[in-house]
């Protein structure tokens, strides 16, 4: 750990004298991005969020980022590339960044990282995620009242948890409005691949699905959609509004803006500390995107309310009685959901067919 | 009248000049690039190829370049024996994910007993799983004479789903929250590929990198081995005349690269990588490809190119986070080095010849 | 397109070279591929048509129906510029030759009219040394063969059948024969890069079966293959590489598998002075250096390994004159030296020089080696090919015109060709002229002139009948029609021989497949004729006027004999061989020669 102290004094080496220039006046902030700002989705709200920064406090901070970084070794090497030109926060917004950040952030504890999705945390490291499945409450609802052939078909990128809560969460608000309901689950192992999303949705629609539920970020699945015609989707991470008002319509989007806003301010202010953030609907991280009219009126209007539930708090999206897959008792009647549960979610509820590969 | 001619013998001037030619023309035209994209065109190039060396933070950097060239360079000297061979694997990527699924499973098996033989355990595993990847295109093509291209380009694909599947299943941490990956190797002593003198980027991968550089060297110029490759390749009829067996001469190239492969991988995920997960690999086995042609075969030549695409990689990011290239530009920049390399490489085996041929 | 395939098909109709349009050119047959050339020029109504060796890869089926086609042309006017070493076929088909000998005329002549052997004369020039061989009673058995059997290693290979022989000590024996009758099979199954089945091949007493060709290196066998470049040697490869190449074993240039560069660049080096091979230094590629030069380097390698058999094929194919005799000079010495030498050549006056035996390859069979000392160059020539011209080299194989020894000779050595069409065996003679009698009289029958008279006659009834006639009959409307067409000027059409494009500067045209018209096929008349000549020459070979050794010549016979092309040479030059079109008359020329 001798290099750890030599890269330390380095930084603060810097941070006493080149940082003078800078860091006084400029708070440096730094993003590294799993995919390409362009891909529509996932890293383009990321950056929507480093733009906001940029806006908020203009030439107070200076942003960076590099795009299409490899979890492993590169992400490391980029978030240390980063603290070594005198970044004051760094956000890496990826799963696999998680050991990379916390090992670069043990190397500099001057420099505050922000982990996206992540559980490991540390003094300098907070993590952050959003509670997407609040919003696949809302699909789900929609999902099962349009669909006619009762096949809804989810575009499934990994087996974690946040993407098994997505699942559960949309199957149980589906199911409770449609009890004929029937989920087909493809796996992709990506989570930005618009060839591998485009084949698995068009492999759902042959199937039978009218509904499309994707948890991966390219826009191609609504292509898909939109060829096929008559197949309803939804925008994922991004509200991918170009596909509506049909097939697109509706949305999860993942708004970053105000957190990263927020968490920049603290730096400045030197009030930032390590936490664990996990918001949805109410602080406005999730945001679920226009209904359009594609939707029929007495449905949105349900779903309006339901979101509207979430926002005060008076509906958790997954309260009792709710039973697990192979029928063991989960949540009691009333009864919601605790966020360590959620976190580590590994199971399907009631209803959902088959397994969840491993 | 300019016409093209082929050189009675290969020059060998040029095959010297072409790498520094080619860096040149890159630099000219990446310039010209960089500039069209509203960014000073010498800084760009600096920032790319200097700063990473010589910059203010080259003690970071310097050992980043082992980091990340040793993979490409242990990878890619086992493809180059093939290639001069004419046998073609293109699955190195395969091999390398098999070799760390294999290196890892073997040092986890163990999780947590502290044992000084863990490791070379776990190398071994790592050299024996890639080795067995390429054995099936080896097997397939002579006994069955299937494409080895194909067979080996399609197990990579069969490689990442069972890496998706190790990485959910077998192998994931048990204490990782349901999330996929397996324990992080840097935390288990035993297993972990550490730097030998810290801060120097020197892993046991870089040090295997060099020793199969050397071996490679000596098995091309001074071994029967090697000359067999290097006939097989420029004559196969000839080699057959020479006395090589086609059979064992494919066992032992596509064997060796999967070995190598293999290696590669097992020392990334003991070492830098850490661990096993769904995108544990970044393309190293297809990057070493053009490293292996970027070198041209050749064991000395392919040290500079991986370190040279390293530099490439480390200096385009710095080059990202710092001028805010787009990545996309920096690829470009990347993709023109290698086209410059190619194009003048032609120029080893051609000339331009001025003025009409004589007719007769 | 559809136009086109219709005059394809109407051209191939009319003149019966059948050929479907659609199909891909990858998959025709050799002869089939000819045939597109030939439709092709065809195609474009030529009223000059100048073939250069194009019987060189066709069955002797194929050949008969390219002359149907080319007398029918003739008959339609065309004048046919047609280039061969084939003296029968020059024979069958063409009104008037003219000869070249080095690239100068020295001679025209109505081949009707003359014989093969005249035309061989002048082609080669008369005088052909034979060198003096050491005749050293050898009986140590090196290499035996008992019904040596391999199947075609390949679609397009050659299987060997039964092949029955022994080679001894100090001995050269030599194998003639049409390239692509298995020649490259038996020097692979020889030397070891083909295995052999078990209880075939004999080696010293000992089953070659089992040992691979490093092996047989180590046991002192040795071969080289008649392809230079990419199979005995690698093109870009240095000198020192390929001396490695083979070198390895006997050389001692590896050890325990690691290899001594400075002792295999001594090797080159020593193959190179010691062989003459022009070349800046072992450093070079092998593809820099000429054909010769290589060929030498080739077979120096071999020979400097001091094997105790070697196998060479086409040792001086496509090498210059003086360069060959290098390289024959060497192989002597080697069998002088004691070892095996067995060559196999096309060149049967190379043949004739340095082997000791001699036997016939055609079609993967062998015929029973005589002693080549029985044999003179024309009889084994009319029986092998009608008496053709192998590639340019040296071989004058004219000298053959000593008559005498002739018979016994053919009737063995010509096995091959005259095959197809006769049903004898392969042995004897089938060949064409001494049918009758060879056959009765198998060895030494030294009859003249007699001989070839009846032999013609016999013949007539004989297998070769069939064809003999049908080209007899075909010739004459040519020569009708030749009168007819003076006109004829320009539009010329070239087809050159495919074999040769592809070699180098020096290329003979190597392959000729013909067993089908064997020399005096032609109807009785001519092959009297023919008969007629040798006669005055029944001496033995000494009246050979030794004059000239000369290698390379080349023939050019003009059908049709009205048409007369300018005394322009329109060259073409694919390897070495330069046409013209001579004009008229200025005969005999000279033999001059610019030597060995």
């Amino acid at each position: 750990m001798k290099f750890g102290k030599l890269l330390t004094s380095a930084v603060l080496a810097l941070g006493l004298a080149g940082g003078a220039a800078f860091a006084q006046d400029k708070t440096k902030v730094g993003f590294v991005y799993v995919g390409p700002v362009g891909d529509g989705g996932w890293t383009y709200e990321h950056d929507q969020g480093r733009k906001a920064v940029e806006e908020a406090f203009g030439d107070a901070v200076e942003t960076v980022y590099v795009e299409n970084v490899a979890e492993g070794p590169d992400s490391e090497r980029v978030m240390t590339q980063m603290a070594l030109d005198g970044a004051d926060l760094i956000f890496t917004t990826s799963f696999g960044y998680m050991d990379p950040t916390i090992n670069v952030a043990a190397k500099f504890p001057n420099v505050k990282f922000e982990h996206a999705t992540g559980y490991k945390r540390a003094d300098n490291v907070s993590t952050y995620s959003a509670r997407f499945y609040e919003g696949r409450a809302v699909q789900g609802h929609i999902a099962g009242k349009m669909t006619k052939s009762n096949i809804v078909g989810y575009i499934a990128s990994f087996p974690i948890p946040e993407v098994i809560r997505g699942i559960n969460s949309a199957y149980l608000h589906a199911s409770k409005v449609n009890p004929d309901v029937e989920f087909k689950i493809i796996w992709v192992y990506t989570w930005f691949d618009p060839a591998k999303e485009a084949d698995a949705a068009k492999a759902l629609i042959e199937q039978g699905a009218d509904v499309v539920l994707q948890h991966t970020d390219s826009t191609a699945p609504q292509a898909a959609a939109a060829e096929a015609g008559g197949v309803v989707t939804f925008g994922q991470a991004s509200d991918m509004a170009e596909y509506g008002p049909f097939p697109r319509v509706s949305s999860i989007i993942d708004n970053w803006a105000p957190y990263y806003v927020a968490r920049t301010k603290a730096v400045m202010d030197g009030t930032w500390e390590s936490v664990d953030t996990w918001d949805g609907i109410p602080t406005g991280m999730v945001e679920i995107g226009e209904i359009t009219d594609a939707v029929p009126a007495d449905v949105k209007e349900e779903a309006l309310a339901m979101i509207e539930a979430m926002r005060t708090g008076a509906y958790h999206p997954f309260t009792g009685p709710i039973n697990k897959q192979d029928g063991s008792a989960w949540l009691g009647e009333g009864e919601t959901a605790d966020d360590g549960t959620l976190a580590g979610m590994s199971f399907y509820i009631e209803g959902v067919d088959g397994e969840i590969p491993n | 009248m300019i016409r093209l001619e082929k050189r009675p013998q290969v020059s060998a001037f040029m095959s010297y000049a072409t790498p520094v030619l080619a860096v040149l023309a890159t630099f000219a035209a990446g310039g010209v690039l960089f500039y069209l994209l509203g960014k000073d065109p010498v800084q760009s190039i600096i920032t790319i190829f200097y700063d990473p060396i010589f910059g203010e933070f080259s003690f970071y950097y310097r050992p980043q370049l082992l980091i990340k060239g040793a993979p490409l360079i242990l990878i890619a000297i086992g493809l180059a024996m093939g290639f001069k061979a004419g046998i073609w694997n293109i699955g190195a990527e395969g091999q390398y994910i098999v070799g760390a699924i294999c290196g890892a499973a073997a040092g986890l098996a163990f999780y947590p007993m502290e044992a000084v033989w863990i490791f070379p355990l776990m190398i071994a595993a790592g050299a024996f799983g890639g080795w067995l990847w390429a054995m099936i295109p080896a097997f397939l093509k002579v006994r069955f004479g299937t494409n080895e291209i194909l067979v080996s380009l399609m197990l990579v694909y069969v490689a990442e789903q069972l890496l998706a599947s190790m990485s959910l299943g077998l192998l994931k941490n048990p204490e990782g929250f349901g999330f996929p990956g397996s324990r992080n190797l840097q935390q288990y002593a035993s297993a972990h590929n550490a730097e030998i003198v810290a801060g120097t980027g020197m892993h046991w991968g870089v040090v295997a990198a060099l020793i199969a550089v050397i071996f490679a060297y000596v098995l091309l110029t001074r071994h029967r081995l090697g000359f067999a490759i290097r006939v097989t390749g420029e004559a196969p009829r000839a080699a057959h005349f020479a006395g090589v067996n086609a059979a064992r001469l494919t066992f032992f190239c596509l064997g060796m690269s999967g070995l190598l492969a293999g290696l590669a991988g097992m020392f990334e995920v003991s070492g830098p990588a850490g661990q096993i997960s769904i995108d544990f690999n970044v393309g190293y086995g297809f990057t070493a490809i053009i490293v292996a042609f970027l070198g041209r075969l050749h064991p000395i030549g392919i040290v500079l190119a991986g370190l040279l695409m390293a530099l490439t990689y480390i200096g385009g990011d710095i080059a990202q986070s710092q001028l805010q290239l787009p990545a996309a530009a920096i690829q470009v920049f990347q993709g023109m080095l290698l086209f410059f390399l190619l194009a003048f490489d032609f120029f080893t085996n051609y000339r331009f010849r001025f003025g009409f041929r004589r007719a007769v | 397109m559809r136009d086109l395939s219709r005059r394809i098909r109407e051209v191939s109709d009319t003149y019966g070279l059948p050929l479907a349009p659609e199909r891909v050119v990858g998959d025709l047959s050799a002869g089939e591929r000819q045939r597109v050339e030939i439709i092709r020029c065809l195609l474009g109504a030529p009223q000059l048509l100048i073939m250069d060796e194009p019987t060189s890869v066709l069955t002797p089926q194929e050949v008969e129906i390219l002359f149907k086609t080319l007398r029918q042309l003739s008959s339609e006017g065309t004048a046919i510029l047609y280039i061969s070493h084939k003296l029968e076929e020059i024979r069958a088909l063409c009104d008037t030759a003219t000869i070249l000998r080095g690239g100068k005329v020295v001679a025209d002549c109505v081949p009707r009219d003359t014989s093969a052997k005249e035309m061989a004369e002048l082609m080669v020039g008369k005088d052909l040394i034979v060198p003096e061989r050491k005749t050293e009673d050898a009986t140590t058995v090196v290499l035996q063969a008992k019904d040596l059997s391999v199947p075609a290693q390949s679609q397009f290979g050659v299987s060997l059948k039964e092949l029955r022989f022994t080679v001894l000590q100090g001995e050269v024996l030599g194998i003639g024969g049409v390239a692509g009758n298995g020649q490259d099979e038996l020097l692979a199954v020889l030397s070891g890069e083909i295995s052999c089945p078990p209880n075939q091949l004999y080696y010293k007493d000992e089953d070659l079966h089992g040992t691979n060709i490093t092996q047989r290196r180590a046991q002192g066998i040795q071969g080289a293959p008649e392809e230079r470049l990419g199979h005995a040697a690698a093109p870009d490869m240095s000198l020192t590489e390929n001396a490695m190449l083979t070198g390895a074993v006997r050389q001692g240039l590896a050890k325990r598998g690691m290899l001594n560069w400075r002792k295999a660049r001594k090797f080159a080096e020593e193959v190179i002075t010691t062989f003459d091979v022009r070349t800046p230094g072992p450093g070079n590629a092998a593809r820099s250096l000429s054909g010769g030069n290589l060929q030498k380097f080739v077979i120096g390698r071999e020979v400097l390994q001091k094997p105790e058999l070697l196998i060479v094929n086409q040792p001086t194919w496509g090498v210059d004159a003086a360069a060959a005799a290098s390289i024959r000079q060497a192989l002597m010495d080697l069998a002088a030296d004691g070892a095996a030498v067995i060559v196999i050549s096309q060149d049967l006056d190379e043949l004739m020089e340095i082997s000791d035996r001699f036997a016939a390859l055609n079609e993967g069979k062998l015929s029973a080696p005589r002693e080549t000392e029985d044999l003179d160059v024309e009889q084994i020539g009319l029986l092998m090919g009608g008496a053709h011209g192998l590639p340019e080299s040296d071989a004058p194989m004219a000298d053959a015109e000593d008559a005498d020894g002739s018979e016994d000779g053919d009737a063995e050595s010509d096995a091959p060709e005259a095959e197809t069409a006769s049903a004898e065996e392969p042995g004897d003679a089938e060949a064409d002229k001494p049918n009758a009698e060879v056959e009765t009289s198998e060895t030494e029958q030294v009859e003249t002139d007699a001989t070839d008279e009846a032999e013609a006659e016999a013949e007539a009834e004989a297998e070769a009948e069939a064809e003999a006639e049908a080209e007899a009959e075909a010739e004459e409307p040519s020569a009708g029609a030749s009168s007819a067409q003076e006109s004829a000027p320009p539009k010329i059409d070239i087809e050159e021989d495919a074999g040769e494009a592809a070699t180098e500067g020096d290329t003979p045209d190597t392959a000729e497949p013909h067993s089908e018209a064997p020399a005096p096929s032609d109807s009785g008349e001519k092959s009297e004729e023919d008969a007629a000549q040798p006669e005055p020459e029944a001496a033995p070979k000494a009246k050979t006027p030794p004059a000239k050794p000369k290698p390379s010549k080349s023939i050019v016979i003009n059908s049709d004999e009205d048409m007369i092309l300018p005394p322009v040479t329109p060259a073409i030059g694919s390897g070495g061989i330069s046409i013209s079109s001579s004009p008229p008359p200025k005969k005999k020329p000279d033999s001059e020669g610019s030597d060995t």
